[in-house]
């Protein structure tokens, strides 16, 4: 699979985000970099630990990473949990988070199972 | 503009995440240099390494342990908000946010998604403004020291002068300015009273060298006299205050210098004792300026520790002693305290200028 198409599976726009890192070289070692990245394991971590703090924190950070290499459609899930736990008080239910979550779980999914996809070189 | 960039400015990334990090720094890095810190706490560890002079700093918002807020307050703190211009590169979207940033001092603000040439206009920008006005500011810092050391000369001349006339080692005047710069640096550490500004400490401690300036006019007999004062020989002594201070005061410029005015104090006042039987007024407690009571204690211990023709030079512990006992005259019990507090740094630093 090609980055182009990669980008067309997981919901986003290559060009985009190849004009803005400038080259499709960049991109593709970012997106490989991806793979690796801990931040979602983290956010999993603290909703199991129920450290709401720590796991707005991860949701935050993980948004501003789908920013910027341009996973629009695992952007926009991460973003409803990240402002859903902003408030860090009673309004937050567990249930809701669990909802949240597991759409991101889903997106999440597919992102990294299309990230291995991609054509080695 | 090649000339700086070819420098290497050093650019401080600080976010939580690497791959963020990553990717700015792989915008920057063949123009910069590049150090990152993946948390507040990092990054203020990096800020406090005085090797490290970074010509921009790239700041999350949101991070573990100290947040990017935090590395504002302490760059506050520590006075480098001035000198370091912050660019924000959260994604917080906030108004609160960015504001809040804003108001402690962060200079720009750059969102994401990162472009590449915007995040490199930003921060070629923001460094050329700054390095800007660096020049200027150095600039006018140079020319305030040239005028600084204009001040010093004419100041060290006419304490030489006094000094000469008086017959006394040239290091009378050294150790008056520099005990007195230690008690007023004591002082504003001690208590809130006083707040002396830097400027205020500076000039305070010039004036001290000029205390005894009246002494020109006191005939060569009675200032080396090697014994003690008659009565009459005295008074004409002690006349020494006012007349030092009426010279200051009769100088054409004077109204426009608020220095003048201290020395004007320092002369009149610093024989002034804190129970009010000092002369030549009589003044007692805070009448007394606080600048002629410093130098009123930093003479007598001068006297002390100094050998005269009519006497031997006092140890620094006793000379502090008889001070703090009451023996020599009565000071502000503050500046007593002040005194004793740094009786170790007062010797030390009074030895230094010995050698």
């Amino acid at each position: 699979m090609t980055i182009s198409q990669f980008y067309d599976t997981i919901g986003g726009n290559f060009n985009e985000v190849k004009s803005r890192l400038t080259s499709e070289k960049t991109v593709r070692k970012f997106v490989l970099k991806y793979a690796d990245d801990k931040t979602f394991e983290a956010l999993e971590n603290s909703l199991k630990d129920n450290d709401l703090k720590s796991a707005f924190r991860a949701a935050h950070t993980l948004k501003g990473i789908c920013l910027n290499l341009g996973f629009s459609d695992f952007f926009k899930v991460t973003n409803e949990l990240t402002e859903y736990l902003r408030p860090l008080d009673d309004s937050i239910e567990r249930e809701q988070i669990e909802n949240l979550f597991s759409q991101m779980k889903n997106k999440y999914k597919i992102l990294i199972n299309t990230i291995s996809q991609i054509d080695r070189d | 503009m090649t000339n700086l960039t070819k420098k290497k400015f050093k650019i401080l990334i600080v976010d939580d995440s690497e791959i963020n990090r990553d990717i700015l720094s792989d915008m920057l890095s063949d123009e910069y240099e590049i150090s990152e810190a993946e948390n507040g706490e990092e990054a203020i560890a990096l800020l406090k390494k005085p090797s490290d002079e970074f010509a921009v700093i790239l700041l999350d918002i949101i991070m573990p342990k100290k947040d990017g807020f935090d590395v504002l307050k302490y760059m506050n703190k520590a006075e480098l908000i001035e000198k370091i211009p912050v660019v924000i590169i959260s994604s917080e979207t906030g108004a609160e946010t960015i504001k809040l940033a804003y108001s402690l001092g962060a200079t720009d603000y750059i969102n994401r998604p990162f472009d590449r040439d915007i995040v490199k206009r930003r921060v070629m920008n923001t460094i050329f403004l700054y390095a800007k006005q660096r020049k200027l500011q150095e600039l006018v810092e140079e020319e305030n020291k040239k005028n600084q050391r204009a001040k010093n000369l004419m100041i060290s001349i006419l304490s030489q002068v006094i000094e000469f006339k008086n017959a006394e080692s040239g290091l009378h005047i050294n150790n008056i300015t520099t005990l007195t710069n230690i008690l007023l640096k004591a002082v504003n550490k001690k208590t809130d009273i006083y707040n002396f500004t830097n400027e205020e400490i500076e000039e305070i401690t010039q004036a001290s060298a000029l205390h005894d300036i009246g002494k020109i006019s006191i005939p060569d007999e009675i200032i080396n006299k090697p014994g003690k004062l008659t009565p009459e020989e005295f008074e004409i002594m002690k006349t020494h205050s006012r007349i030092g201070a009426d010279l200051i005061r009769t100088l054409p410029i004077y109204n426009e210098e608020p220095f003048l005015k201290t020395v004007y104090e320092i002369c009149l006042h610093h024989h002034e004792r804190y129970d009010g039987k000092g002369y030549p007024d009589g003044l007692s407690g805070d009448e007394i300026p606080i600048a002629a009571q410093i130098v009123s204690i930093t003479d007598v211990y001068d006297a002390l520790t100094s050998e005269r023709c009519y006497k031997q030079a006092f140890s620094h512990k006793t000379a502090i002693n008889m001070i703090c006992n009451g023996e020599c005259g009565a000071f502000n019990p503050l500046l007593i305290e002040c005194l004793k507090e740094n009786e170790n740094k007062i010797e030390k630093t009074l030895e230094n200028i010995k050698i």
